[in-house]
């Protein structure tokens, strides 16, 4: 299925970002709005994000990553450039509660959601917060290593054994498996 | 670096997130295009961050999908050019900012212009009224000096009223025209009510009788309105005035061709 994605898109074809939204669009939309904090902005990058992906399709290497680590690296960079913008100030300001009751609506109806954040947030606070600037705050490496007086080497290390232990859960279940997830928090805090 | 050594650097996870300086970008894709290994391990580690990603989707607009596909078209294609080389797991923050900005600004400009534009229009309409406004008062600052000096020369005592009827009877029985004559300035006015329209090529000429002259006067060509004329100036006292029919443009020997009018005053 992803190689006649990357075959189609680069071909040019648009059905390669009709596939990609419906495979993908939910979950990018997701990793924007907790990066942006805006749906009106979150919204605008979503599009951006995909546009982009049309464009340089033609240069994508499947050889170099996957294609939805490609998407989300192009969505996440795009949503923490759209947070450094005085854009970002006017919608945070204007949007704010709005994104708010939406953010708890849909993250309600969508089971999936549920407990992923408290995993994160059950993980040994150094491993976490490595999580929380990265994923969910937009932080580089190097920006970490300056507030918070990191090594690089050690935030990689640490970023290591944090994407470990979600591999962890995810091989032992399917994403969306709430009981696993919650199996996992157990056994992280049994080894505590 | 050793093979071990890289895996456990953590410098794929990195990779994965698009957190890796150039050097070290050129490292891990120098160890993916060499060791099955580690593309197995970028796999898994990717496989994870999806699985993660997804356990946050949240359900775009129902909208935004047709949108999308709409900014495909090939009209909208980006007038900034994509860098050729351009890596495949993106480092730079290539949110399109630029164009954000400039749209942003496109807009505050194209408002600015459109406010400015519309306010400098509305003001040169405003300015024209106001000009249109005050040569109107002018003019009706001079019909209405005009109407004083008129109604004052009226009601001077010294002035005298003759009114200048049809010669023939049956004809324009109510045809008349009055000449106010004010015998200490020498100064008359005319005006003339139901006088028959001439052709085109004639008009209606005034002349004064002074006494002692047996020749007319020629004094003015007559409008066709209802507005009072000053009368041209005339020396000695007058005796009738009358009215003739003439060429357009009055009489051209000094004499009248045919007078159809006369009031003695």
């Amino acid at each position: 299925m992803e190689e006649k994605i990357i075959q189609l898109l680069q071909n040019q074809d648009k059905e390669a970002v009709s596939i990609l939204y419906d495979k993908y669009g939910a979950a990018l939309f997701g990793v924007i709005l907790k990066v942006v904090h805006s749906r009106e902005l979150a919204e605008q990058v979503l599009q951006d994000t995909f546009l982009k992906a049309w464009r340089n399709g033609i240069q994508y290497d499947a050889q170099k990553g996957r294609l939805f680590t490609w998407l989300l690296n192009i969505a996440r960079n795009s949503a923490i450039d759209a947070t450094r913008t005085n854009y970002y100030k006017f919608y945070q300001k204007s949007d704010n509660l709005e994104t708010l009751y939406h953010a708890q609506s849909d993250n309600a109806l969508n089971p999936d959601t549920l407990g992923v954040r408290q995993i994160v947030q059950g993980m040994d606070e150094k491993y976490r917060i490595l999580i929380e600037k990265i994923y969910f705050e937009g932080y580089t490496q190097q920006e970490i290593e300056q507030e918070m007086g990191i090594p690089i080497g050690t935030i990689k290390t640490r970023l290591r054994f944090a994407i470990n232990e979600l591999r962890s859960v995810f091989a032992d279940t399917n994403a969306g498996n709430l009981g696993l997830i919650l199996l996992f928090l157990e056994n992280y805090y049994s080894r505590l | 670096m050793d093979l071990q050594s890289f895996l456990q650097s953590g410098l794929l996870e990195s990779y994965s997130l698009g957190q890796c300086d150039p050097t070290e970008k050129a490292t891990v894709e120098l160890m993916l295009s060499q060791h099955e290994v580690v593309r197995t391990e970028l796999e898994n580690i990717e496989t994870a961050l999806e699985q993660f990603a997804q356990t946050q989707a949240v359900a775009p607009p129902e909208w935004m999908k047709g949108r999308v596909m709409d900014m495909l078209d090939p009209m909208s294609k980006p007038s900034l050019p994509t860098t050729p080389n351009a890596p495949n797991i993106p480092n730079g923050r290539d949110f399109n900012l630029l164009s954000l900005i400039l749209g942003a600004g496109a807009i505050v400009l194209g408002t600015m212009f459109f406010n400015s534009n519309n306010k400098a229009k509305i003001l040169k309409n405003e300015a024209e009224k106001a000009k249109t406004q005050l040569i109107d008062c002018e003019k009706q600052k001079n019909t209405n000096q005009s109407l004083q000096q008129q109604i004052a020369h009226i009601n001077d005592p010294a002035t005298q009223k003759t009114l200048v009827k049809w010669l023939e009877s049956g004809v324009n029985t109510e045809a008349t025209a009055s000449v106010y004559f004010n015998s200490k300035t020498q100064k008359a006015f005319v005006g003339q009510t139901q006088i028959p329209t001439l052709p085109t090529n004639q008009d209606y000429q005034l002349w004064v009788i002074v006494e002692g002259n047996p020749n007319p006067k020629p004094l003015n060509v007559l409008k066709n309105d209802d507005t009072l004329a000053a009368v041209n100036n005339f020396v000695g006292k007058a005796q009738a005035f009358a009215i003739s029919i003439e060429p357009k443009g009055g009489s051209i020997n000094g004499k009248p061709t045919t007078v159809v009018m006369l009031g003695k005053v």
